[in-house]
């Protein structure tokens, strides 16, 4: 099998692989959220950017090389990462406290294992719509990281296509596919893998939040990085 | 050996981060051979009677009074940390900031249930509410953030123990919290 | 609601599909063509455009929110777009356009009640050279002034047609100040491809007597491509486009790719602020432009090519279209061109209004219909672009150049310039200098050459390349222009003495962040967080802590942003603070961090709603 070096690890790759999988599948972590293992890269958080010559990939798009010299846990990668997450903290309203996805966010996740300790940039404090009309999933776009995991998994699993993003740059958002644009008359269903997937809490299934307390909730007991891999590797093995 | 001075306040909080604080248990006495607190609700003292080393500030800025209480530390402290949520990212006092102080005024105190003599209140006496709450680093330079609602009696302890040895307080990834 | 509106709409409606087709490939002209007829995309129009172009409205949404062209909302019957570039506004375009607004009587971005007319602000519209310049229901007048703004706001009023309106309003100029070896004398129509046909070693009347293609005459023509490409390596041809990616590597691993459907891109969306030799090129070089895209099919074996076109430039539709008519008369489209079997035809593709489309693939994204949001790196469109074919994307400058190289040589063209950098180059003079306009030099020019040549030679800096690209102060004014100095793309915005260059860097941040596409965390939040640090210092509270966060945003989004666009998001700001600092610092009060917005201000509302006016009811500026 061929292999590449991610910091100083010999890492195997079958052909084809991208440097992220490869990682995954030999145990080591690279932060991502908008990389879904069972959905096409969208490289749009640029968490898991890591360098190659100097030179900045994503490394979920990136494919892997024999003999390649990957960076991937410098410092500068390193504080690069907590910038961008920070970044994506200033540009919602991400109320941690209050919302009952923490503990089993992933943004608030992947915060913690970069070691974020305030949001550092300027919050920005947008006003954006909430949809609760659906009786079994609530949209609150103030969470929302525009990863488009929703988009993809609506379309690619539940073969739907009820999100899509509308507008431009910082303005950009969440749209639902549904004549008043509203997630009722929509075809979402609370099951959905679009709803599922979802790293933050901008899609919640109604009527289970705060379902594990504090101390049991998913990372809270374990780190998002081991429960991602150790899920990356089952899948594989089934894969296989 | 000379004490470390610390000072403490809330702004728009809710003393939840003082009560954390509080949660130290019997290390509070190993902290107290370590700082001197100056004003603090701990102690009841009202304002900051010398420049201090420490000054921990709980709570976002939803106020006039609370802009004059963060600019006074800013001032009297060596260093100025942001206790918490709130104070972080303005917390759950900044929900109100997508809504119109126009219509949360009017819903607290003219529309809302069970109100006689509806008016905005204008006394002088009460500090006049900003446009927006902001967490402290929008308003004053922040040297040292704890996250947390509230931060851990663990986190507090290791964030002052080790800012007071004169290390990077830094808080190890288990005692990052931001609920 | 389609009822409602009465089979008007419905006729609106087919004949843009009539005219575009009903793929979804068609989608973002059909809309567009909407948008003409209507003022404004209606929802009922969308519902009607889902069925018959069998995409979910919610994606026909999504394009009408992305491009600036497009809008949900009813704009004017006569809707104009106000050029705000640096170089309109160094001319006054800011005033004129408020003069405009106060004569029609509507608020800028806004459209009037009666819907006769709206405003608004649009990004450069090509026409740096001779601005203040604005689009009228997309059509660009040129030199505003006092007196042109007046008559603008006449004719509005008076509803008095386009077609009526003095013909000099819509004069545009080609500028054409100096011209080089290549487009001093333009080649023939036909000469590079009858070059390049000629390459594969039989003569072109010797195929015309029997059109059947034999597979002798196939082994001939694909000799001719490779003969053809191996001048263009011979010529060492560069993008012109920025990125300076060798043309004949792209040629060739499109001519190798597996599949038989390739097709050729011309990027004409040319939305670089300070640039327009496209516009240029276009108007007076079409046939070398084709013809360029024309040999390129021959040597990639495509057998269509696009011009994707920025919707700026929509007013050249018809000579562009008359242009492609008049080739293919005469045998240089279509099929068995000049007698060949080489078939190749083009099309033109016009955009909506978004910078980010000059992407390469973005563009691509955008000619499939789709909102232009560039994809991920794997992979490249010479392996799978428009339509997952292989696809070559080069600029319009690159594609005249390949023209006038089959024509006359790969070792002519690799003669002139400097080693790396082969060829002419169109340059693109704005801004404070007395002969504004299009200059063609060799490759490795001095700044110097061009400011003398311009009359610019007091200039104390220069925006080269446009916002993305270089700003340079006078100490720079010998480095070259060449791949291997000073690249990017021909636009250069002159600034004189007595320019406060803040100016020119708060309009670029604000453009950065109007044209950001969204996609990537960097480039979305960054473009945001610079353009706010920069109104900070507009407003005369920046401090040294600032400008580190500004450096710190920055050196973000070059390392870890999608694209070119939010790599090179910053670099205005950065070439600012090492050559110019006296701009930041002249707005720096304290060596203290100041808030951002202002304290008192921020207590407006609640004093307002209180009635209060006491002094605890204020916030001093500093404490």
């Amino acid at each position: 099998m061929p292999t590449f070096y991610l910091d100083d690890s010999e890492i195997p790759f079958t052909d084809g692989e991208t440097i992220l999988e490869a990682a995954m599948s030999a145990g080591r972590y690279i932060p991502h959220l908008c990389w879904r293992p069972e959905l096409e890269p969208h490289s749009s958080c640029r968490l898991c950017t890591v360098t190659i010559n100097g030179r900045p990939f994503s490394s979920c798009t990136q494919p892997a090389l024999k003999g390649q010299k990957v960076e991937c846990d410098t410092p500068a990668l390193l504080a690069m990462r907590r910038a961008v997450i920070q970044m994506l903290f200033v540009e919602g309203n991400h109320h941690c406290p209050c919302c009952e996805k923490s503990g089993a966010c992933k943004l608030q996740a992947t915060a913690y294992l970069l070691g974020m300790q305030d949001s550092h940039f300027h919050h920005r404090f947008p006003v954006r719509m909430r949809d609760l009309s659906h009786e079994g999933v609530s949209l609150d776009r103030d969470r929302c990281i525009r990863c488009e995991i929703c988009v993809r998994a609506s379309r690619a699993l539940d073969g739907k296509n009820v999100f899509a993003i509308h507008g431009r740059g910082i303005e950009s958002n969440l749209a639902v596919n549904s004549p008043s644009g509203l997630l009722k008359g929509s075809a979402i269903s609370p099951d959905d893998a679009a709803v599922r997937l979802c790293p933050t809490g901008a899609l919640i299934a109604k009527g289970r939040g705060f379902e594990s307390p504090i101390g049991l909730r998913a990372y809270d007991r374990e780190p998002l990085s081991s429960i991602e891999l150790r899920e990356y590797q089952a899948r594989r093995a089934v894969h296989d | 050996m000379t004490k470390a001075t610390v000072a403490t306040c809330s702004l728009a909080g809710c003393f939840g981060c003082h009560m954390s604080l509080l949660d130290i248990d019997e290390k509070l006495l190993d902290l107290l051979q370590l700082v001197e607190f100056d004003r603090s609700p701990i102690n009841d003292i009202k304002h900051i009677s010398r420049p201090v080393d420490v000054g921990l500030v709980e709570g976002g800025v939803c106020n006039a009074e609370n802009v004059h209480v963060l600019q006074e530390f800013r001032r009297m402290c060596k260093v100025l940390v942001a206790v918490g949520e709130c104070a972080n990212t303005g917390g759950v006092p900044s929900m109100r900031n997508g809504v119109s102080l126009k219509r949360c005024l009017e819903q607290s105190f003219i529309r809302g249930l069970g109100i006689e003599g509806a008016q905005i209140p204008d006394d002088p006496e009460l500090p006049l509410l900003l446009n927006r709450v902001r967490p402290l680093h929008h308003i004053v330079k922040v040297d040292y953030f704890l996250p947390g609602c509230p931060p851990s009696a663990d986190a507090f302890w290791r964030f002052l123990t080790e800012l007071l040895a004169g290390r990077d307080p830094a808080l190890p990834r288990e005692l990052i919290r931001f609920d | 609601m389609i009822q409602l509106a009465g089979t008007a709409l419905v006729g609106i409606l087919e004949e843009a599909l009539d005219r575009h087709g009903k793929s979804p490939q068609a989608a973002l002209q059909v809309l567009m063509s909407v948008q003409r007829a209507l003022h404004h995309v209606p929802d009922e129009a969308v519902e009607y455009l889902s069925s018959r172009l069998s995409l979910p409205p919610v994606r026909l949404r999504g394009l009408v929110s992305f491009y600036s062209f497009l809008s949900r909302t009813p704009q004017g019957e006569y809707v104009v777009h106000l050029s705000d570039n640096i170089t309109d506004q160094m001319r006054g375009s800011r005033k004129l356009g408020d003069a405009l607004c106060e004569r029609l009587g509507v608020r800028l971005g806004e459209t009037r009640s009666d819907l006769r007319t709206s405003v608004h602000r649009t990004s450069c519209i090509g026409m740096a050279d001779q601005g203040p310049a604005a689009l009228v229901n997309y059509r660009p007048v040129t030199r505003l002034d006092d007196q042109r703004v007046g008559l603008i706001a006449d004719l509005i009023n008076a509803r008095v047609r386009l077609e009526e309106w003095p013909p000099e309003f819509f004069r545009v100029e080609s500028n054409i100040r100096r011209s080089d070896v290549i487009f001093r004398k333009p080649i023939e129509p036909g000469a590079a491809l009858r070059a390049s046909l000629d390459r594969g070693g039989k003569n072109l009347e010797a195929w015309e007597e029997d059109l059947a293609p034999t597979d002798a005459r196939r082994h001939q023509l694909e000799r001719g491509g490779a003969e053809t490409l191996k001048e263009i390596y011979r010529a060492e041809l560069r993008g012109r486009g920025g990125a300076g990616f060798h043309a004949g590597i792209k040629w060739q691993s499109v001519r190798e790719a597996a599949r038989d459907d390739r097709y050729v891109l011309c990027n004409a969306d040319e939305g670089e602020p300070g640039a327009f030799k496209d516009r240029v090129l276009l108007t007076d070089f079409a046939d070398m432009v084709f013809e360029g895209m024309t040999v390129c099919g021959h040597v990639v074996g495509a057998r269509k090519g696009i011009v994707y076109v920025r919707q700026e430039y929509a007013y050249l539709h018809d000579h562009l279209q008359g242009v492609l008519e008049r080739r293919r008369a005469r045998g240089l489209l279509g099929t068995n061109i000049l007698g060949s079997p080489l078939d190749f035809d083009i099309e033109l593709h016009f955009g909506a209004g978004a910078y980010i489309c000059g992407m390469e693939t973005a563009m691509i994204k955008s000619i499939e219909g789709r909102r232009g949001i560039p994809r991920r790196r794997w992979p490249l469109p010479v392996h799978q672009g428009y339509l997952k074919a292989p696809t070559v994307v080069n600029n319009v400058e690159t594609f005249a150049c390949a023209a006038a190289i089959s024509a006359r040589g790969g070792a002519w063209f690799a003669g002139i310039g400097t080693p790396q950098s082969t060829g002419t180059r169109l340059f693109c003079l704005s801004g404070d200098c007395e002969r504004p306009g299009t200059y063609e030099y060799p490759m490795g020019v001095t700044i110097r050459e061009i400011l003398r040549d311009c009359g610019a030679l007091d200039a104390q800096g220069i925006q080269v390349g446009g916002p993305s690209g270089a700003l340079i102060n006078r100490g720079d004014f010998d480095r070259a222009v060449c791949f291997e100095d000073l690249p990017g793309v021909g636009a250069m915005m002159v600034f004189g003495p007595k320019r406060d260059l803040f100016d020119a860097i708060t309009n670029f941040a604000l453009f950065f962040q109007h044209e950001s596409c969204g996609l990537c965390t960097p480039c979305r939040v960054g473009t945001t967080l610079l353009a706010n640090y920069v109104k900070k210092f507009e407003r005369g509270v920046g401090s040294p802590v600032d400008i580190a966060e500004v450096k710190h945003i920055s050196s973000l989004m070059k390392n870890m942003a999608h694209c070119g666009l939010g790599q090179s998001a910053s670099n205005h700001l950065m070439d600012s603070l090492q050559k110019f600092p006296h701009i930041w610092e002249s707005r720096m009060k304290t060596q203290e961090f100041v808030p951002a917005f202002d304290l008192d201000w921020a207590l407006e509302e609640a004093r307002s709603l209180t009635g209060r006016t006491d002094p605890a009811a204020h916030l001093p500026a500093r404490p």
